[in-house]
């Protein structure tokens, strides 16, 4: 019995034998569990090697002269002493006092702190992370012996457990304040599209090397000559850029599954960063950036493995295209000062890059609206089809040129002799 | 049934400026076994690309099957290349069952042929072994596995016996005679007269891309007339001995017929001598002998 003889049956045979030899392949396997396994380690030495589980233990001992407190609740008024903390009569003498470096933070206790537990914290927070967990846990410090001090009122024994939830803000130079993005958040922003944007360089690297290699020996070793009297090159191309796509999806959807487990579990047990949440929209973005790179690439290796004289010769012609990939990490320093300046457009919109630019300029803290990654990704869509048209042109008359060099005569006689 | 299974009409292709293939014209009776001969790079190859559409022709047409050579055509079509044509890096049960489904084959039955001919062949114990530990030999037998797997209704083979030792030629050609006792036209490439002269009824016969010879091989001897004449009998007569004939191993005594007597005076030399004669045989000439003078006149052309 026959089964399907259709175009559409050939480019699913091809598709399906080449996705079993890729999900098989070594690379494949090991560069999967491997990633996988990183996370696991990172999610169990995280914490580990961050302080523990998120509560900074209160020193006691310690010299408190370098904070300033104004207590609005009226219950810490005993706390100045010969160590203690510098109380302050306003907000605006203790801001002085932090921009005139007489202190280093100020914290305001406020009149409902009893009931709420914030203490708001004013600093000079440096960096894109800016905490300040020593000066908290020193504050602690003070309040739980504030606190403590001669009271056995239940609120107070439950604030004493957990005396402060804090919100931070940034003084400006003109001594105004900003609220502060939570860093939880700024870390799983930096953290998981760079993530990404790393593994998916190297996914397209390893995609592209194989099926570059793959074309050229099927050509090299005249299987083509086989299988291109039994499939037309439309549906061999189609068949194999299909397989590798889904090859790089899977992968991607092993890998997204386990961040979005042991990510937000690795930043929880940082003392002080709280509990993240991914939106949505990062983790479509990320297929997205993943389904055209592996689109644009899988159609160059496609390209290069046909034109190539010979499996040598084709990584030494395409050997730089995957590179290109990690063009945008070379940039990282000016991403990570200014997302949104011309690195980060040029990452964003040139297609050949674009898969892991968006990535990493999100990562930098870039703000690109939807439509705007839509449209540097179907820059990539676009140019991945020209290359797959030029592609299917050339295939035939390429794929049969062994140990010869395809010209750019070649390429226009093919291009101009296809049917 | 078509007319022909193949026909190849004026088929001509040029590299650069060298026709490696000039105006070629022939035809594949359906059923036969067809030699398609021609010294090392006469042409043979790229013709049976051009008839696969593998290459296009700068000219020409080709009929395969009654169509012109798509891929739909092709699906009745097993093609054995000249170097073989497997992945190196695949197990050969795989490229079995992976080349038989894009023949159109349903998974499970080209699964199931896969072991049925590597059983046949005798590497049914290499069904999981990658196809680069292979030898030479067992390559061009997956190979011939993988032409024949979907059971095409015409067989092209470019140098099937090439490579192989005379266990698995004659297996080859053992399993080629069944193939065609089943229906199936076999049009096969090769420089190895014996093969052809065992196997085929017709040829066709290439040099620097021309066609010199194309018909039914018998006739195609007959026409060059009687070449030589064998003789057994109990002695040689005394006036043919100045015409120097070979005493073959067998005591057999060969007349060349250029050297100006016809078998007629031959044979009438002995009757006369008063010779027994036990057998008398008119050669025709062999096809070694054709092509090498076909092939050396073109040239000297």
């Amino acid at each position: 019995m026959r089964g399907r003889s259709s175009g559409n049956a050939s480019a699913w045979v091809i598709f399906t034998e080449e996705l079993r030899v890729h999900l098989r392949s070594r690379w494949y396997m090991v560069f999967t569990a491997l990633v996988v396994l990183l996370l696991l380690i990172a999610m169990l030495l995280v914490p580990a090697l961050t302080g523990g589980d998120g509560t900074a233990g209160a020193a006691a001992g310690q010299d408190f002269r370098r904070i300033g407190f104004l207590d609005e609740s009226g219950l810490f008024g005993d706390l100045e002493g010969a160590n203690g903390p510098a109380a302050f009569e306003s907000v605006t003498t203790g801001l002085e006092a932090v921009a005139a470096g007489e202190i280093d933070f100020l914290y305001v206790i406020p009149a409902d702190y009893l009931q709420s537990g914030k203490v708001e914290q004013y600093g000079e927070f440096q960096g894109r992370f800016p905490t300040n967990p020593d000066g908290e846990a020193s504050f602690r410090a003070v309040l739980v012996h504030g606190l403590v001090a001669g009271r056995v009122d239940p609120a107070v024994a439950t604030r004493v457990l957990a005396p402060a939830q804090f919100e931070n803000f940034r003084v400006q130079e003109d001594g105004t304040a900003a609220e502060l993005t939570p860093m939880v958040e700024e870390i799983g922003g930096l953290l998981v599209p760079m993530l990404f944007a790393i593994l998916l360089g190297v996914g397209l690297a390893v995609g592209f090397g194989y099926m570059m290699q793959s074309v050229a020996e099927e050509k090299e070793s005249r299987l083509v000559e086989v299988v291109v009297t039994s499939a037309s090159p439309f549906s061999i191309m189609g068949g194999k850029l299909l397989a590798l796509v889904v090859a790089g999806l899977l992968q991607a959807a092993v890998w997204i599954i386990t961040a979005a487990l042991t990510i937000p579990v690795m930043l929880s047990k940082i003392p002080g960063a709280g509990d993240l949440s991914i939106s949505a929209g990062l983790w479509v973005t990320i297929i997205v950036c993943f389904t055209t790179g592996y689109l644009l690439t899988t159609t160059l290796a496609i390209f290069v493995g046909a034109v190539a004289p010979s499996s040598r010769e084709a990584g030494r012609m395409g050997g730089w295209i995957p590179v290109l990939n990690f063009a945008p990490f070379w940039l990282s320093g000016l991403l990570m000062i200014r997302p949104d300046g011309l690195a980060g457009e040029l990452v964003s919109y040139i297609p050949l890059v674009a898969p892991t630019g968006v990535l990493l300029r999100i990562s930098a803290g870039g703000n690109m609206a939807p439509w705007q990654i839509a449209v540097a990704l179907v820059g990539v869509v676009v140019l991945s089809l020209v290359v797959l048209w030029i592609s299917a042109r050339v295939f035939r008359a390429a794929i049969l040129m062994r140990g010869q060099n395809f010209t750019g005569h070649n390429l226009w006689v093919a291009l101009r002799d296809a049917e | 049934m078509h007319e022909n299974a193949l026909q190849v009409d004026t088929l001509t292709k040029t590299f650069g400026h060298r026709a490696v293939v000039d105006n070629i014209s022939f035809s594949v009776k359906p059923g036969e076994i067809f030699g398609f001969l021609g010294p090392n790079g006469s042409g043979k190859t790229t013709t049976i690309r051009m008839a696969l559409g593998i290459i296009r022709s700068d000219k020409g047409a080709v009929s395969i099957l009654g169509s012109h050579p798509a891929i739909p055509v092709l699906q009745n079509v097993g093609y054995l290349p000249e170097e073989a044509g497997l992945p190196p890096r695949a197990r050969v049960f795989d490229t079995i069952r992976y080349l038989g489904r894009l023949k159109g084959l349903a998974r499970h039955e080209a699964e199931s042929r896969a072991d049925e001919l590597l059983n046949r062949v005798g590497l049914y114990e290499h069904r999981l072994a990658k196809v680069s530990t292979l030898s030479q030999g067992m390559k061009q037998m997956i190979q011939f596995i993988v032409a024949i797997v979907h059971r095409p209704k015409l067989l092209i083979l470019d140098e099937p016996f090439a490579g192989l030792d005379p266990l698995n030629v004659k297996l080859m050609k053992e399993i080629l005679s069944e193939r065609q006792k089943d229906g199936a036209t076999i049009m096969f490439s090769t420089h190895i007269m014996s093969d052809v002269e065992e196997m085929c009824e017709r040829i066709a016969l290439i040099s620097d891309g021309h066609l010199l010879l194309f018909g039914d091989l018998g006739d195609i001897r007959r026409e060059r007339g009687v070449k030589s004449v064998q003789v057994q009998a109990a002695g040689i007569p005394d006036e043919l001995r100045c015409d120097h004939p070979r005493v073959l191993p067998d005591d057999t005594v060969e007349y060349d017929i250029d050297s100006g007597r016809t078998p007629e005076q031959i044979l009438k030399s002995y009757v006369s001598a008063g010779i027994r004669v036990d057998r008398f045989e008119r050669m025709l000439p062999s096809l070694t002998d054709i092509f090498i003078e076909e092939v050396s006149r073109a040239r000297q052309v």
